[in-house]
């Protein structure tokens, strides 16, 4: 029988094409690609960032909606296998922290946009806090909760992170000190670090086979 | 590392779920150690010697031979 992945990942690819477009159209002609447009390039960044961790989260959210879902979407996975024990709440705790990265990255620059500055932005510190201090009990959850393969995934993957980043801090720190290059922000390099460390993850997480 | 774990687990007749519910991991784990991409810890390479009845060195396969020893 011929292989039919090449063919469904195709269909899929179509079907991702589509609504990619709608998505886009609507979003221009309702004038919010404008209004984002307007937006400092750093917080555009971030912005970015935070669509692509909410478009995973709401995926491994819809993914671990049920079982029988699950066994469709997953790869590799054969008929009659039972699903790991716990394999559909881990999920969607990942769904869920990762849908709580994606509000910390856009709650800042949303709200200094909708004018939430001075003592204004005090509530919306706290709220940041809240969600951060959440995400992190989250994030220890996960972690106790996870096995060998991912916590090894885990390590592997912030000790790539961590390499990378300083080197490119100190590269750049190092350039800005000697006039070369411009100083760039907080935001800037909270960003880019979030940025490397999905990109490192996924990267990891595909070396070891972690989406089979 | 290199092992025989798929040979092992079909001759079980084990699903890649089932050796993983036995050892309380994710399939995932199984599939990484098959396909080369995971070494297990120590404890799980022993689960699953004891799982299938065999010494570890009959699941995982090592060509490293030691230096000969100098002889006192």
């Amino acid at each position: 029988m011929a292989d039919r992945k090449p063919r469904r990942r195709l269909v899929h690819a179509a079907y991702g094409a589509a609504i990619g477009f709608v998505i886009a159209l609507a979003a221009g002609r309702s004038g919010l690609i404008a209004w984002l447009a307007e937006m400092p390039v750093e917080d555009m960044a971030s912005t970015a960032l935070a669509v692509l961790l909410l478009s995973l989260g709401l995926f491994a959210l819809i993914a671990a909606s049920s079982s029988a879902l699950y066994r469709r979407m997953a790869e590799n996975y054969q008929e009659g296998d039972p699903l790991d024990a716990g394999v559909l709440r881990y999920l969607r705790m990942n769904g869920a922290a990762l849908l709580l990265g994606a509000a910390l990255l856009l709650v800042p620059p949303l709200a200094v946009r909708f004018g939430f500055t001075g003592d204004a932005a005090i509530p919306v510190a706290i709220g940041i806090a809240a969600l951060l201090a959440l995400q992190t009990w989250l994030s220890a959850r996960i972690r106790r909760g996870s096995d060998e393969l991912n916590r090894a995934a885990l390590a592997e993957a912030s000790i790539a992170s961590f390499w990378l980043l300083q080197f490119g801090l100190f590269g750049w720190a190092a350039l800005a000190r000697l006039g070369l290059v411009a100083n760039v922000s907080l935001w800037t390099l909270m960003t880019i670090s979030g940025a490397i460390y999905l990109a490192v993850s996924i990267v990891v997480a595909l070396r070891r086979g972690m989406f089979a | 590392m290199k092992n025989r774990l798929r040979v092992l687990r079909a001759e079980a007749n084990l699903s890649q779920g089932d050796l993983a519910g036995l050892l309380g991991v994710s399939r995932q784990t199984i599939n990484a150690v098959e396909t080369d991409k995971y070494d297990p810890s120590l404890p799980l390479a022993m689960r699953l010697s004891k799982i299938f009845g065999v010494p570890i060195d009959a699941i995982f396969l090592d060509d490293w031979t030691p230096p000969e020893l100098p002889h006192g």
